[in-house]
Formats: C-alpha cells, structure tokens, sequence
C-alpha cells in the first residue's frame, strides 16, 4: 500500500508540475493578451448592435442596412448582441477582434471611450448625409453631445435616439393637468394634496430599482442645481459639497412627498413592473419614468389612456436643465473599417431612414425635423424649451460606478422609503463619500 | 472494508520479493494516457483560470484593451478597508449558517419521520422538485409571489380576511429574509434526498432490532441513523459550503430587474460580478479577482475546519 503510494507521489508530482508549468504559461501568455483574432473583411463593415433580433430598433436598423448594401456595395455582417454589447466590446479590445460599429446607451460608450476603446468622432460630423445638402452636425444639435466628448475634445457618440426622465400621467384621466401642467413645485404640490384629499393615490414606484428611486432625487438636484452639480459633489473627496443648503432642500422637499403618504403602499417593496401597471391601469396619477414609459401598456393601460408628461417642476431658482440620455454609435478605436463605419452612420442619419426609429420603434430621434411619436410630443417640446441638458443621473452611474451602488443609492433608498429625514441623509452621504475617497483615492 | 481490499490487492500483485506481474506492469503503463487528457483538460479549464484569477488580483486591469497596472496586494489591503465588502461577507455567512441550519434541520427531520410515512416516494420528489427548476425562474417567481401590491401572498392574505398580516415582503426590512427563506425552501429537497439516499443504505435489521427493543422514532433516529448517517451528512455540509459561498444568481434574479439589487442583499459573489462585469462603468477585474481569490480561501479553510469537526470513527455496516 505505501509503496503504492511512493511510486504514484512521484508521478503525482510530476503530473502537478506539468499542471502548473502548463497554468503557469497559459497565464503569463493569455491574462492580458488573448489571440490578435481574425480580422475583419477588408471591405465589409461588421456591427455589433445593443438591440436583439425583433425589437422593433433592430428591424428599423435592418431595413437602413439592407439599404446600405445595396447602395455602397458594401457587405454588412451585423450581431444583434443584446444590452451587454458593451462588455462584449471591451472584451474584444483585449484580442484586437473588435466590431467595426457598434451602437449602445452613450454612458457605456462614453465609460469605453475613457479607457481607450472608442474614438473620436469629429470627422463623422463633418459628412454629408447622402440625399441631403448638410452635414451630420446640422441635424444633430451640439448640446447633445457636448458632455460626451474624449480628451481631444471630439465627441464619442453619433445619436440617433434621445430619452429623457420626467413625470407620465394619463392625460384622459387627468384633463385639468394635460390642459395645464404645473410650472412651479408649489402648484405641483397643491396638485398632489388635492389628489390625496379626494382619495387618490398620486404617485407609483417600483421600490425594488434603486436606479429608478434616485430619479426623483435626480431631477430635483439637477434641474434645480444644474448639470453636473451632483457629480462635482460625488467627486468631491472630503464629502462636504453635500452639505450645500440648496441640496438639503431638495432632500427636504422628497421627504416632504415622502411623508406625506403620496407614494402608493408597499412601494418599498414593489417588483417591476407591479406598481408602473397600476398606475397605467389608473390606480395611480403620477410615475417618475424614462420616455418608454408609455412602452408596452397597452395590455395593462386604462381605457381611452393618452400619455402625457411634464418635466419635475422647479422650486424658486431653478435652471430648468432637462436630462438628454441618447442611444447612438460609436466606432471601436481598433476598428479596421471606420470609413465604412462612418459611412453608414451618415447614410443612417438621412431624415426617413432615423426616422424609422420614431415611426417603428416609438422612440425621440435627436433630428428636430423627424415627427416625434404622439406619446413622446411633450418630451419633443420638453428638450426644446430646456435651458440646459444633463447626463442620466449625472454619469454617476458609469462615472463613480462603486461610490453610486455602495454609497449614493443606499442613503437614496432610506430617504425615499422614509426611514431618515433629509437631515440624516446628507449626514450619511457626506460621511460615506469622505470614507469611499479614504478607500479610493 | 476498503483499506482490507486495497492491501489485499497490493500484496497479490507485489509478490514475493517485490517483483510486478507482467498484467501490473502493464496497468501502470496504461495509467498515464488514462488520465491524461482530465489532467489537461482539467488544468486548462480549472486550473490555469484559477491561476490567471490569481495573477489578475495582483493588478488594477479593466480588461478593455488597458494596460495592467501593477499593484501587489493593494487590491487585498483595499478589501480590509472596503465596508461593502465587508457587508457582503457578513451576508454570505448569514446565508451560509441560517439557510444551512434550516435546510439540515428540515433535512433531518425529513429523513427521520418521511421516511416512515407511506407515499415517502412521492413526497421526496415533490420536497425536490424546486431543486430541477432553474433558480432564475423561481427567484422571478418568487418576487411575484412576494410583491406587496398585486402579489398573490398579499392579495390571499386580503382575500381571507388576514389583511392584517400583509408586509412589504420585498421592503428593506423583510427583502432579505425573504431571500434566506426561499433559497432554504429552493435547495432543502437536494439535500433531503441526499440524506434520504445514507439512510436507505441502513440494514432494516437495525431498526427491527430497535422495535424489538421498543426505541420511540426519536431513539432510533439518535441512536441509528444519525450516527450512520454521520458521514453522509458531512459529505451534504461540504456540499452546502461550497454552494452557500458561490450563490449568485437566485439572489440576483430575487432583488435586481436588470439593474444592481440594493447593497444590502449584496453576498460576495454578487459584490465580485458588480465588480467585474455587472456595472455600467467599466469593470474592475483586478478587485474583482482579488475578492474571488479571498473568497476560495475561505471556502478552502471552511471545508477543512467543517471535515474535522464533523470526523468520527468509521462505522462500518
């Protein structure tokens, strides 16, 4: 039995040592570096897109492309990879292997851009778009695109979709409000208690998305504060930028509805899409959503629904900035067909073609000359009438990914199902940043 | 039995004076192209991955085509310091020895007293059915069940004129809890049928042997199959550990729709994918790894304290 055992050690040990010489090349050699890959066709144009077979956007973009190749000759291999197309992205960018185009939400593009994997996009801007006498930028209007600029100062994204965050009624169920929104906080909050005292529920949520809690706190500080106001705090490393009064009072004035018993019960805890149903089917007057809130309620909505929506309402000294999140391409900085790429970015930009995005897909295109879709002809006039645009929550989210989850949405949450005042919450945000920074630094 | 075989087997094919039979001689040759392609196959898949993890939590590296930036245990240092990690550790445990203690205990009840009933059959595979479906499903399923405001645990409770008892299951109180009831609920049947298949290997004589002596259930289970069931159940533990520490995607699927659950649902692996892959940033597979390394050592010292602990004599049957 032992001898047994002597003689397999040996050879047990020399089979561990091939193991480990074997784990050992492979990651000395492949950690870092994969396979350089195969190249892409010397002609073609591959396309890596965030939206799956069927969406209605894949058959608007299927359309424009079978168009493309009949009209440039050039062949286009598309995937319809799904919204982790940017994660595919970056991966490939390891193996040389990458897309030539890709489309995907701007904040991902822009995270992309920042480690090298995008690049910039000036010299698309500056294309005709074929079957029209102008050019990308003339259709595309600058302050779109003005946050989402490289280090050379180009920006990293072509639009072709816009949404943005605001509050969705039922313009049937509410006529008063459609015929006259409120424009200040305080007829916003005279709105709500009169709808409270008459035995509605004013607002719904779905309190399992901390994502979509912080919209509220979102808008408050960024159409009050401005654009780019909570992100200079999140990076401020001694957390003391938390302690501005004029955020306390945006704090202040969540808790207010907070405390009020304006959210629906049991939003705490209420699974998407529970309580955005029920406030399609009418249990509730408000819902603090992106522009697809209207999406897919067809089933659930109350009879005779019409979508309306108007933008937060702000208090005294607001700057009436309006969240412009897009959805457009960008072309991978290792591509190896970024004229084709570039080509078909300003075939797609024609009026009918993006257009399709709004027809088909019920989505706001950035082009000012394409008919918005009826749901979305408040967020249309919405963006027109802003006096400045903001990021999706400010960037944090692909920004400051860990200070966002581990730090902001927390305290966010406690503040917004009522478990601390507005006092307590800037306490704790601004001790926790000045610790994340501690970590992080 | 075992040991009595292999030197048996050892002293036949030994021989006097240590010479080999020309079958062994044989045998040992064919050893080698036996095992060598699970050896390669299991060295490129587990451990060469194992290994670049390692090397990987070494680094500050995005894994977007950036250069790695050397760090040496600066990822490790960070994670003493980091209190999300700390509260996904603490999680982990929670799920780990809360979940545990009710899948074992309900485990052994089931053996003890199911075992007796008639139908037992049927009753093991319906305690074991929730093991088959993918836990994705069930944890959606689940948060349906669970929602406050249209789902069925509420709406019957209402129905049944116990709308007194109705709770924001999901809330930041209770999402937790909820979440350690039914992964137990989800996972209880594995083990039960794991238990139930040690002590199916009993001999009927024993417990005959307890009738004729007149033992209560309780007795013959204390002094029957506990003890005979010692190593089978150290065997389910080692089992639970390992699945307790790598849970993931139920949780996941339970608190989050597309978007991180809250922080405080957060065990360890849910902290390594937000890290690595789950953010809208860019990922962090450095601290990622790291936190991937830390967490194989402590399942790595968990099943050894767990096997010592849980050692007896043999009892051989």
């Amino acid at each position: 039995m032992y001898s047994f055992k002597a003689s397999t050690g040996r050879r047990r040990a020399s089979i561990a040592g091939v193991a480990l010489a074997t784990a050992a090349l492979l990651s000395g050699c492949a950690v870092f570096q994969g396979d350089s890959g195969a190249s892409t066709d010397g002609d073609g144009l591959v396309f890596w897109s965030m939206w799956e077979r069927g969406e209605p956007q894949s058959e608007v973009l299927q359309g424009a492309i079978d168009e493309f190749e009949e009209e440039e000759g050039i062949t286009v291999k598309v995937q319809w990879a799904g919204r982790d197309v940017g994660t595919r992205v970056q991966t490939a960018t390891n193996t040389g292997d990458v897309p030539d185009l890709v489309d995907d939400a701007v904040e991902v593009l822009l995270a992309g851009a920042e480690a090298g994997v995008y690049q910039g996009l000036a010299s698309v801007y500056e294309r005709e778009i074929p079957g029209e006498d102008q050019t990308v930028a003339d259709v595309i209007p600058a302050e779109y695109v003005e946050p989402y600029i490289n280090d050379d100062g180009e920006p990293i994204v072509v639009p072709h979709s816009v949404t943005t965050t605001s509050i969705w009624y039922d313009g049937n169920k509410l006529p008063g409000v459609a015929e006259a929104p409120p424009a200040t906080w305080d007829e916003f909050l005279a709105l709500v208690a009169e709808a409270k005292a008459a035995g509605q529920t004013p607002f719904a949520a779905d309190g399992t998305i901390p994502d979509y809690n912080a919209y509220w706190l979102g808008q408050m500080v960024l159409r009050q504060m401005g654009p780019g106001w909570l992100n200079d705090a999140a990076h401020d490393e001694t957390g003391e930028a938390f302690k501005d009064p004029e955020f306390l009072a945006a704090a202040e004035r969540l808790q207010q509805l907070v405390d009020a018993g304006y959210f629906m019960e049991g939003y705490q805890g209420s699974k998407l899409p529970a309580q955005e149903q029920a406030w399609a089917a009418g249990d509730a007057d408000y819902l603090m959503m992106g522009s697809w809130a209207p999406l897919g309620k067809e089933e659930v909505a109350r009879e005779g629904a019409s979508w309306r929506t108007f933008p937060l309402p702000l208090a005294d000294g607001g700057v009436n900035s309006v969240e412009a999140n897009l959805l457009g391409f960008g072309i991978p900085t290792d591509a190896k067909n970024s004229e084709n790429a570039e080509k078909f970015i300003a075939f797609f930009m024609e009026k009918d073609r993006i257009g399709g995005i709004s027809s088909e897909a019920n989505q706001l295109t950035p082009r000012a000359d394409v008919e918005p879709p009826a749901d979305l002809v408040d967020v249309a006039a919405m963006l027109e009438s802003a006096e400045s645009a903001h990021r999706y929550l400010d960037g944090l989210p692909s920004e400051l990914p860990d200070w966002w989850t581990g730090v902001f949405l927390p305290a966010d949450d406690k503040l917004f199902f009522g478990e601390i005042t507005a006092e307590q919450f800037v306490d704790q945000l601004s001790q926790e940043s000045a610790e994340f920074w501690k970590n992080n630094g | 039995m075992t040991d009595l075989k292999h030197s048996s087997a050892s002293s036949a094919t030994s021989g006097a004076g240590g010479a080999t039979s020309p079958l062994d001689a044989q045998r040992r040759r064919l050893r080698l192209p036996f095992i060598l392609p699970a050896v390669i196959f299991y060295t490129v898949f587990f451990v060469a991955p194992s290994l670049a993890s390692f090397v990987i939590s070494l680094y500050r590296w995005r894994g977007a085509g950036d250069e790695p930036e050397w760090l040496g245990l600066g990822n490790f240092l960070r994670l003493f310091n980091d209190d999300i990690f700390r509260g996904a550790f603490v999680n982990t445990l929670i799920v780990l020895l809360v979940v545990g203690a009710i899948i074992f205990a309900l485990g052994f009840f089931f053996t003890a007293f199911v075992a007796e009933m008639r139908g037992k059959h049927l009753l093991r595979a319906l305690i074991f059915f929730p093991s088959l479906v993918n836990p994705v499903v069930l944890a959606i399923a689940w948060g349906f069940i669970l929602d406050p405001t249209r789902g069925a645990l509420n709406t019957t409770l209402e129905a049944i004129g116990l709308g007194n008892l109705k709770q924001v299951w999901l809330g930041p109180q209770l999402i937790f809890p909820m979440i350690l009831l039914t992964m137990a609920w989800m996972t209880v049947g594995l083990f039960t049928v794991i238990l139930m298949a040690g002590a199916d290997r009993i001999p009927v004589s024993l417990y005959e042997d307890c009738d004729l002596a007149g033992a209560s259930i309780g007795q013959r289970f204390r002094m029957v199959t506990l003890p005979l069931l010692w190593e089978v159940a150290a065997v389910a533990a080692v089992l639970w550990v390992i699945t307790a520490v790598k849970a993931f995607e139920f949780i996941y699927a339970f608190a989050g729709v597309g978007t991180a659950p809250p922080r405080s649902t957060w065990t360890a692996s849910v902290y390594v994918y937000m890290q690595g892959f789950g953010s809208q940033g860019l990922p962090e597979l450095g601290r990622a790894s790291a936190m991937s390394v830390v967490m194989l050592i402590v399942v790595g010292v968990l099943v050894v304290v767990l096997r010592r602990l849980m050692s007896r004599q043999k009892v051989e049957f």
